[in-house]
């Protein structure tokens, strides 16, 4: 049964999977690696996005990639909202660690609620973006999927650009260095870790967007997203991005060699053996570093 | 307690008794039901089907008690769903009301397990309704004494796995499935409903010699079956068999399936139902096969006949439940007019030896467990076959509206 | 050009400054003195607005005490923090590019030929991870990333801390020669005597309270220094 191409399948399924979780991660670690926060409310922006693009496309009726660009800039500007109300208030104070911790949790709560106030409970759907079959290397997979690979590579390396070779980027990056020294540098802080936190959004809302016509759409549809989220940085090490990105695609593959080798049953199993092998041997993850001094 | 109330609640109480003195030459039915809480909807539609039922006795001058004839009356009370609710309506339409029969509960198995508990409290004759808990039957078979006088109107869980074993017995007679038994493959949700799916059909199929290419056990919710979808091309079983509660999941597998260009025969059990899952799942569910298709007032004639009745004379939507509810009071108001006495042995042993065709199917009692029987002739869940969009019963033959076919003969 | 009037500065509840008031002339090199846990450091935060103030600060004039210290690079004052603060994941060239934040595109790059002139020894680093360099290399980019801004006004926290004497020497012949080419200075350093000599002013502090101010030769030749330092001299309000 364990054929090289039912293997193949697999790895090509685990990477599809794995590029959703790598862009969920990736926005994680950017607010915490900027930051220095972790945002339980991630997976809302993943929710919120889909809601967005769905009322941009069945609503307002748009077509499917201006309803995207929409809902993109709306979960950005919710985003921006969400930190200057409660996450930047509270890096103001000393000992913010926790009390972010609580007020993001917070935030996912009341994102949920107002979710389903708004769009109620029923599960809904968006189109497919692209209807058909392609086969990659011999294996059958709808376009759809291929679409979300592509995408998420797309949106990856336009990120690694924007931090590595632009001026805003390399604020984000000094900003997440050593706040104190980017502000002696005339950098705006505030304004950055608050862009910063509308990224990450983006990337979470663009998440949940393109998976929006795989999965229904529900007010809870975030949660298991931001669990795999959080599984992810630490196995790749928390604010890294290489590590969020490698430890997204290496999950989704762990867990599809998994289904292959055992059973759907051992799936997580096998997924958090790993991890904690990982952080036995490496308790910073994969590409972590080890806690810079304060 | 003020005097005022206290003189309200006896007059109250008079009048009452009053009132139960006059309707005493009636013929009285006792229902426990879920009118309102979570399930309140399908205890409305339980209680419009028996009002038809009682109805239409009425009309026809009632049911034989002695030489004559007398009409029926119902008494409902509200379980809310839960056991202690429904089981002290139950003790006040046992003792105060002293029906002569009484169905309880309709709907919830919980509520019924601990309404059984009276049973030998009282010589009524009491029958549970749609509550489907294998553990009811069980008790019965356990002390057949104890509980001679309960009877339960529905199948077991374990009908599906019946169902599906009778449904691959014509498929393997028609050569689409091997003969000697061929191998079957679960996807199923981390619930108690899909695991003893899981339990039911592969004991039962491996009685007939199959044998179990894997078992897949996915979380709640689960949208991603990618890695499940390869793994049955890789093993190719002869039968796929899926469970889920959440029609998100269900759609999913059924969309994901049919992207995968998967020629497996699947067979869904119950997330079909869901009405969400239809709209979810779109034009994905075309040649899918699913299990229970309960009611079919479209295509099959039985139950077309009975919605067009039952829509006239109680101006509603008729749906599986009325349908229920109808059979259940049928099946009271049968074995009463049959024993032609009120006595409550007589009415019993009426109970042990009916057969009764009705709209749902043939309602028969095991005497090993007093459990309604199941079968292609009895209560069955009818497989159904999506075909050009509409679901076709294909099983049982008594009620199939078209006949399996195959993926790719469109 | 820079003032301070009766700054006090708090963290938490607990008062670190109290009541300084100062004045630094245009083209001075001033040195903040006093002992470990005077508040040389916080009055050169308060001054680059990285801590929140009571009292006013003045630049050119102008009330910037409310200014976030990002808009205070813009007016052409630059901090060099404690300990250099590079960005150390990123290379020498990258610090400095980010140190000239606010400059136009154009701008950014000439300015960054410029201090490479300015700061001996840079030019040879500028490929290097920050993170790699040694101490007093670091010193240099942290200087070289401060003077990208094009400030009117520098200030250094320390600059001399953790250095071997050799780098010590060269930070002090580029903070003199900064010096002498009419920029104004204001730096903080725990040696009393290098700190006078490289000054045309000092400042000296005690318990979060200014002792004396005035000409580094007039500060040095009375006792009032030694007296602080070796603790026989006792704060009271207003000794300015």
């Amino acid at each position: 049964m364990m054929t090289p191409m039912f293997l193949w399948e697999q790895v090509l399924n685990g990477l599809i999977a794995g590029s959703m979780y790598a862009l969920m991660a990736t926005g994680l670690s950017l607010i915490w690696g900027t930051m220095r926060v972790l945002n339980f409310a991630h997976g809302e922006f993943f929710m919120l996005g889909a809601f967005f693009a769905l009322t941009a496309f069945e609503l307002l009726e748009l077509p499917l990639a201006p309803a995207i660009a929409v809902a993109l800039l709306g979960v950005f500007l919710a985003a921006v909202l969400v930190h200057r109300v409660t996450v930047a208030p509270l890096m103001r104070q000393r000992g913010w660690d926790f009390s972010t911790i609580a007020a993001t949790l917070g935030v996912s709560i009341v994102l949920q609620d107002i979710a389903l106030m708004t769009w109620g409970e029923r599960f809904q759907s968006l189109p497919y973006f692209v209807e058909g079959i392609v086969h990659v290397a011999g294996v059958r997979l709808p376009a759809q999927r291929v679409l979300i690979l592509l995408a998420v590579i797309i949106v990856v390396a336009g990120l690694v650009t924007l931090l590595r070779f632009t001026r805003f980027g390399m604020a984000i990056r000094a900003v997440a260095s050593d706040p104190e020294a980017a502000s002696a540098c005339g950098i705006n802080t505030p304004a950055i870790h608050a862009a910063t936190f509308g990224i990450a959004a983006m990337l979470a809302a663009l998440a949940g967007i393109i998976l929006a016509p795989i999965i229904a759409i529900n007010p809870w549809m975030g949660v298991p997203p931001i669990l795999k989220a959080f599984v992810v940085v630490v196995l790749g090490g928390l604010g890294s991005l290489p590590g969020a990105v490698i430890g997204g695609y290496l999950l989704g593959i762990i867990e599809a060699l998994g289904v292959a080798a055992f059973s759907s049953e051992w799936r997580e199993a096998v997924a958090l053996t790993v991890l904690i092998i990982v952080i036995w041997l490496r308790p910073q993850g994969l590409f972590g570093q080890r806690i810079r001094e304060a | 307690m003020t005097i005022r109330t206290w003189i309200r609640g006896a007059v109250g109480a008079v009048v009452l008794a009053l009132a139960a003195g006059t309707a005493s030459a009636e013929v009285k039915v006792g229902v426990v039901l879920p009118a309102s809480g979570p399930a309140a909807t399908t205890g409305i539609s339980l209680r419009d089907g028996m009002r038809l039922a009682v109805n239409e006795w009425n009309a026809r001058g009632g049911v034989r008690v002695g030489a004559g004839q007398q009409s029926v009356t119902m008494i409902i009370e509200d379980s809310q769903s839960r056991p202690e609710v429904g089981v002290s309506g139950a003790q006040k339409l046992l003792s105060r009301d002293q029906v002569h029969f009484l169905i309880g509960e309709a709907f919830a198995s919980s509520v019924s397990l601990a309404i059984m508990e009276l049973s030998p409290q009282f010589r009524t004759p009491i029958m549970s309704g749609q509550s489907i808990a294998t553990a009811i039957s069980n008790k019965i078979r356990d002390d057949r004494e104890k509980y001679r006088r309960f009877f339960k109107a529905n199948f077991n869980s374990d009908v599906y796995a019946i169902a599906l074993r009778d449904f691959t017995q014509v498929m393997r007679t028609q050569g689409r499935l091997p003969a000697g038994g061929g191998r079957i493959a679960f996807v199923v949700e981390e619930t108690d409903a899909g695991r003893s799916n899981v339990a039911d059909v592969s004991r039962l199929l491996r009685e007939e010699g199959w044998s179990v290419a894997t078992v897949e056990v996915v979380p709640l919710n689960h949208t991603d079956f990618f890695p499940q979808l390869s793994k049955l091309r890789a093993l190719n079983p002869d039968l796929v068999v899926t469970t889920f509660t959440s029609p998100q999941a269900g759609a999913s597998f059924v969309r994901q399936w049919n992207e995968q260009g998967m020629r497996m025969l699947h067979a869904g059990i119950y997330y079909p139902l869901i009405t969400e899952f239809a709209r979810l799942a779109g034009r994905s569910t075309e040649g899918m096969v699913w299990l229970p298709k309960l009611f079919d007032p479209d295509r099959v004639a039985l139950h077309r006949d009975f919605a067009q009745r039952a829509r006239a004379s109680l101006n509603r939507e008729i749906n599986t439940d009325v349908a229920y509810g109808y059979c259940y009071m049928m099946l009271a108001l049968t074995v009463i007019d049959a024993a032609q006495s009120l006595d409550p042995d007589a009415i019993v042993a009426e109970l042990q030896k009916v057969d009764m065709p009705c709209v749902m199917g043939r309602y028969r009692f095991d005497p090993t467990n007093n459990t309604a029987m199941v079968g292609a002739d009895y209560l069955s869940a009818p497989i159904a076959q999506v075909q050009d969009g509409i679901s076709h019963i294909i099983w049982p033959p008594a009620l199939a509206s078209s006949e399996y076919r195959p993926a790719g003969s469109r | 050009m820079l003032r301070l009037e009766n700054v006090s500065v708090f963290y938490g509840a607990f008062q670190v400054l109290w009541d300084v008031s100062l004045d630094v002339p245009e083209g001075t090199t001033a040195c903040v003195l006093g002992p470990n846990g005077a508040g040389k450091s916080t009055v050169l935060k308060a001054m680059a607005g990285l801590v929140p103030v009571r009292g006013r600060v003045l630049y050119r004039g102008q009330d910037i005490s409310r200014l976030p210290a990002a808009r205070r690079v813009g007016l052409g004052m630059s901090l060099i923090l404690e300990r250099r603060r590079l960005f150390t994941g990123m290379t020498a060239r990258e610090n400095l590019l980010l140190g000239g934040y606010l400059l136009p595109r154009v701008r950014r790059d000439e300015r960054l030929r410029e201090v490479v002139s300015l700061v001996p020894g840079v030019d040879a680093l500028l490929g290097k991870r920050a993170g790699d360099l040694s101490g007093g290399q670091q010193q240099l980019i942290a200087i070289a990333r401060g003077l990208m801004a094009e400030p009117s006004l520098l200030l250094l926290d320390e600059p001399f801390l953790g250095l071997s004497p050799k780098a010590v020497n060269e930070v002090e012949a580029i903070i003199m020669s900064l010096g002498r080419a009419g920029m104004t200075i204001v730096f903080n350093e725990q040696n009393v005597r290098k700190s006078l000599a490289m000054s045309d002013r000092a400042v000296l502090l005690e318990g979060g309270r200014l002792i004396a101010a005035g000409p580094s030769a007039e500060i040095g030749a009375g006792d009032i220094v030694q007296r602080v330092y070796f603790g026989t001299h006792v704060a009271q309000g207003g000794a300015a």
